[in-house]
């Protein structure tokens, strides 16, 4: 198998991976299919950089199963699942709530990123170097810092902004 | 000396300076160590750093590692024989769409016998839905016909006509495999070496960022007032070419050529050329029932035009595809749609799917299966005003039908491409409300001068029957 450790290349990958997918997906389980689908994918092709191959698979995998989604009538699917999950959770009610209402005002800052801008972030919290971004997203080396200031700075942002439109709608 | 730019200083935070030419890194270095508003931008860069970090470590989700060992197993039982070519039916549709548009254009542009330029001959073309695209459409981006370029994705069987040039934005459009190609992979190490170089085996993986400022180009407008049906009628042969069968997806397709543009209206004319005496070449679809479509390609000017035939000055020749409208539930006939996605519930899980291991569905087969809805074109029951390609150039954006009420006023399908977001669409006039829905064909968007109640119900009228 061309001299890769894919068992080493597996145990550092797959979790960075499914972080990856998971801010595409906002499906834990869903990225962990997409993750282990993205390795069974590379076992068979047997690419010759799996990591950054990896990560091109994930992208479109997930880009895939946005288009394949119907967002409103996910949407509908979605709250009855999150009701079924909250019954079914065992712990704390509150604090799946919590993480829920976590996970959405970070989608919700990520979605006001531009894509590309989205991508690299994405990319460098999971643990892509400047190069495999710059590979995979069509870019200069050194214009990976610049997109990657620009995506921290409006994620801040907009998170903040988000966040005190909650708080103030809270207090109403 | 110069300031170093958020950038490097990001860079710079990332330790990623060692991926910078040497040169440029020891400058920005240089210069941190001996300028203060540098080194105190520094730390306000650290702070945004950081502060992103955290943001993104509350949506971090809890990872087990599956086994590799069963991972690897699976693959081994499941090792296809040979390599797969995974497109998905719907990207297959694409291609079949933009080889008959391609051979449309051949064909009506002189490709029949003794026809007009190149005395081309065009063949009968036959189009499986589950073969791959031909070569030539993906891997001779240099070879342009000068005929037909991209790529009005009507619905998913519809005839497409498209003007522009460049077969490589055919064969963008048409694939874009889940994985990389070997072309690919060996692109991707060739840019280890020049990163800055921008290679299409990055461009053909990742989506490209939509042009958000680009205005909508009227590409092919359509005449309702064309006397489709006896075009249809007269469709075989006038000019002595013969019908060739074109067939897609077993659904025969008769060309032929109808006479003088007499009774075609003219296409517009962007470049503004001489219009008059236009001759025509016309797709007639059999099997297709009501509302009349009239296709027209008005060609755009521009490089990669069609070639002006010789000593023809008082006018121009152009293709026109006329199809007659497929009422919606034509479209895609039903028995082919796949199922939608209900909204009863969540798929059930059964205990051993939900491991991780047996989580692992075919790998190929299913991601690549056609899924979900495919919505129709226009609203069943409304007359159909005018269909409208929005994009610019080789960018296609969607498509724009417009329909009319009974009442007279009219409203507005935009059927956005896959990758387009829904807010490259100008504002709504003020009198209109909209209703949207994100498909598997692309965002689609319903305006009109109603109620955003009445409107949903009108884009749910897109889809079949679930």
């Amino acid at each position: 198998m061309s001299g890769i450790d894919w068992n080493d290349l597996y145990r550092t990958t797959f979790p960075e991976l499914v972080r990856f997918l998971h801010r595409k997906v906002w499906d834990a389980e869903r990225a962990r299919d997409l993750a282990q689908e993205a390795f069974v994918r590379a076992l068979q092709h047997e690419p010759r950089k799996p990591r950054a191959w990896l990560f091109q698979v994930a992208a479109n995998l997930a880009r895939d199963e946005a288009r394949t989604v119907i967002r409103r009538k996910k949407h509908l699917v979605l709250l009855k699942a999150e009701a079924e999950v909250m019954e079914e959770s065992s712990g704390d009610p509150s604090a799946d709530l919590a993480e829920q209402e976590r996970w959405v005002g970070v989608r919700e800052a990520l979605d006001t990123l531009s894509e590309k801008d989205r991508e690299a972030l994405l990319l460098w919290d999971a643990g892509q170097s400047y190069t495999e971004i710059a590979n995979q997203l069509g870019l200069a080396v050194g214009a990976v810092g610049t997109t990657l200031s620009r995506a921290r700075k409006r994620l801040a942002a907009a998170h903040e902004e988000l966040q005190k439109e909650k708080t103030d709608v809270a207090r109403r | 000396m110069s300031h170093v730019d958020d950038g490097a200083l990001h860079a710079y935070l990332d330790g990623a300076l060692d991926e910078y030419p040497p040169a440029e890194a020891a400058r920005i270095r240089e210069h941190l160590e001996g300028c203060p508003a540098c080194s105190e931008r520094l730390e306000e860069e650290r702070s945004v750093r950081a502060r992103a970090h955290d943001i993104l470590g509350l949506a971090a989700p809890q990872v087990e590692l599956p086994s590799f060992e069963e991972l690897r197993a699976y693959v081994e039982r499941t090792r296809p024989a040979g390599p797969a070519i995974p497109l998905r039916s719907y990207r297959m549709r694409l291609a079949a769409s933009v080889v008959l548009a391609l051979g449309t254009g051949w064909l009506l542009r002189g490709g029949v016998p003794g026809g007009l330029p190149g005395d081309r001959t065009a063949p009968a073309v036959t189009l499986e839905s589950e073969a791959p695209p031909p070569p030539a459409l993906t891997q001779a981006p240099a070879e342009d016909e000068g005929g037909v370029g991209v790529v009005s994705l009507l619905a998913e069987e519809d005839v497409a006509v498209a003007t522009g040039s460049g077969t490589d934005a055919v064969a963008r459009a048409a694939s874009t495999p889940i994985e990389p190609t070997f072309e690919e992979e060996k692109a991707q190490e060739e840019l280890d070496v020049a990163a800055s170089r921008r290679v299409a085996a990055a461009e053909a993986v990742v989506a490209p960022e939509p042009a958000m400022a680009t205005g909508f180009d009227t590409v092919t407008d359509f005449d309702a007032d064309v006397g489709v049906s006896t075009m249809v009628a007269e469709a075989p042969a006038v000019r002595g070419a013969s019908a060739d069968a074109v067939e897609l997806g077993g659904e025969p397709v008769r060309t032929g050529d109808v006479a003088d543009g007499g009774d075609v209206t003219r296409a517009d004319d962007t470049a503004g050329e001489a219009q008059a005496g236009a001759s025509r070449g016309a797709v007639a679809t059999e099997e297709l029932a009501s509302a009349d479509v009239t296709l027209d390609a008005a060609e755009k000017s521009g490089a990669g035009e069609a070639e002006p035939e010789a000593g023809d000055t008082a006018g121009d020749d152009r293709d026109a595809v006329v199809v007659e409208a497929v009422p919606e539930s034509a479209v895609v006939a039903e028995d082919e749609r796949p199922e939608r996605a209900r909204s009863e519930g969540p798929p059930v899980r059964s205990a051993l799917e939900q491991s991780a291991f047996t989580a692992l569905r075919a790998p190929a087969e299913e991601v690549d299966a056609p899924a979900a809805d495919v919505p129709s074109l226009s609203v069943a029951g409304y007359e159909v005003v005018r269909v409208t390609n929005l994009g610019e150039g080789t960018e296609p954006l969607g498509t724009l039908v417009v329909q009319r009420f009974e009442d007279g006023s009219t409203f507005e399908v935009y059927h956005l491409e896959p990758d387009v977001p829904r807010e490259v669409l100008p504002a709504p006039d003020e009198t209109h409300k909209e209703a949207s829905v994100l498909a598997e064909t692309g965002w689609i968007v319903l305006r009109g001068p109603r109620e955003a109640a009445e409107l949903q119900l009108l884009l749910d009228a897109l889809f079949p029957p679930g």
